[in-house]
């Protein structure tokens, strides 16, 4: 089989790459060989913070530079970021995934299903309960939400169940998952999801 | 084609065929009729994935994990092993068609629905949208539009 291809969208700061961190370890614990793309403005400041990570071989962690809005490298013209999946899986044969982290865009972000198989969006509690309701297309369309920062919702205001079940209403009982990221909270159904849905093993 | 464990989904890994060619076409009817042949419903929107965990009409999981060469089209034969056919059936997608007064409309009609990200097929002085979900929320996008540009939405 080729490698899957997992897009991880969200607005800034609210943890994709705190995600690929937590997820990293455990995919690994499983034998499931992975290689990520990281999408910024003009820097590599993600690549550089996984690679300095060190849970990835650096050569396994690619970087492309999106010089504008950050959707249209995953949306209107993935072919950089495709171009970045066919050499990372001509260099490393057997490749299970291939995690697509997005620069850091709006709720309207949504990734080309040229480009990937999967995708998730991820927000957090402290933007605000209001997201859900926005009903942005990044919330509505992804295959699955993850809720990040779960754990800041009374220093932020937030009802976090009443968010989770909003969340769930809007996307149609599409899959939601609540994760504290940096504490590791929730990342083994975030995995045991990515496992039964695209990864099939 | 990789065997499937009782636990796991069935793997399908490549396209075998079209159910419309001949060669297909005769053996897939010999089989429908000893109740053979199990279709999967793919919506339009999820058929340019290369991957996806599918049911099919008689409840099989299965999993497709198409090589990046290959496309799911509609009729899509997945599997054959002469007892059993798999065969993808492509949903096709609700379309809401617009037709502009003029090139003038036709213009400003194209550049608002590109800033939106819609999907669109063009025709003969019209353009249909592909509808990703309810009819009445791609309408609401288009109600600011009314005082700038003449057009009449029609049924695709």
């Amino acid at each position: 089989m080729t490698a899957a291809r997992v897009g991880i969208g969200g607005p800034v700061g609210s943890g994709k790459t705190a995600l690929i961190e937590a997820i990293l370890p455990l995919l690994a614990e499983v034998g499931i060989d992975t290689a990520v793309i990281t999408n910024d403005l003009v820097t590599d400041e993600d690549a550089e913070r996984l690679r300095k990570g060190g849970q990835l071989a650096p050569d396994r962690v690619r970087a492309v530079q999106a010089g504008a809005c950050p959707h249209t490298v995953i949306r209107e013209d993935p072919t950089l970021n495709m171009a970045a999946a066919d050499r990372l899986e001509t260099d490393f044969p057997g490749l299970d995934l291939i995690l697509i982290e997005s620069g850091g865009d709006n709720l309207a972000s949504t990734f080309s299903p040229d480009l990937v198989d999967y995708w998730m969006f991820v927000i957090d509690v402290a933007g605000g309960d209001d997201i859900p309701r926005k009903k942005g297309p990044g919330i509505l369309q992804a295959n699955l939400l993850v809720i990040n920062k779960a754990d800041l919702a009374p220093h932020v205001g937030v009802d976090f169940p009443n968010m989770l079940a909003e969340a769930t209403a809007v996307r149609g009982g599409g899959a939601v998952l609540p994760a504290i990221c940096r504490k590791g909270s929730g990342i083994a159904e975030v995995v045991a999801h990515l496992r039964r849905e695209v990864l099939f093993k | 084609m990789k065997d499937h464990s009782p636990d796991g989904p069935m793997m399908l890994e490549t396209v075998l065929g079209m159910a419309a060619d001949a060669q297909w076409h005769d053996r897939l009817h010999a089989l429908e009729h000893e109740g053979g042949v199990e279709f999967l419903s793919i919506p339009e929107a999820d058929a340019a994935r290369k991957r996806m965990r599918v049911t099919t009409d008689r409840g099989r999981d299965c999993a497709i994990a198409l090589p990046r060469e290959q496309g799911l089209s509609d009729g899509a034969v997945l599997f054959h092993d002469g007892r059993l056919a798999i065969v993808a059936r492509i949903d096709g997608a609700a379309r809401m068609r617009l037709r502009p007064a003029s090139i003038d409309d036709a213009m400003r009609l194209g550049h608002w629905c590109g800033n939106l990200h819609w999907k669109v097929i063009f025709g003969q002085g019209v353009m249909d949208v592909v509808l990703d979900g309810p009819r009445a929320r791609y309408e609401a996008r288009l109600a600011d539009l009314r005082g700038l540009a003449e057009f009449v939405i029609e049924d695709a």
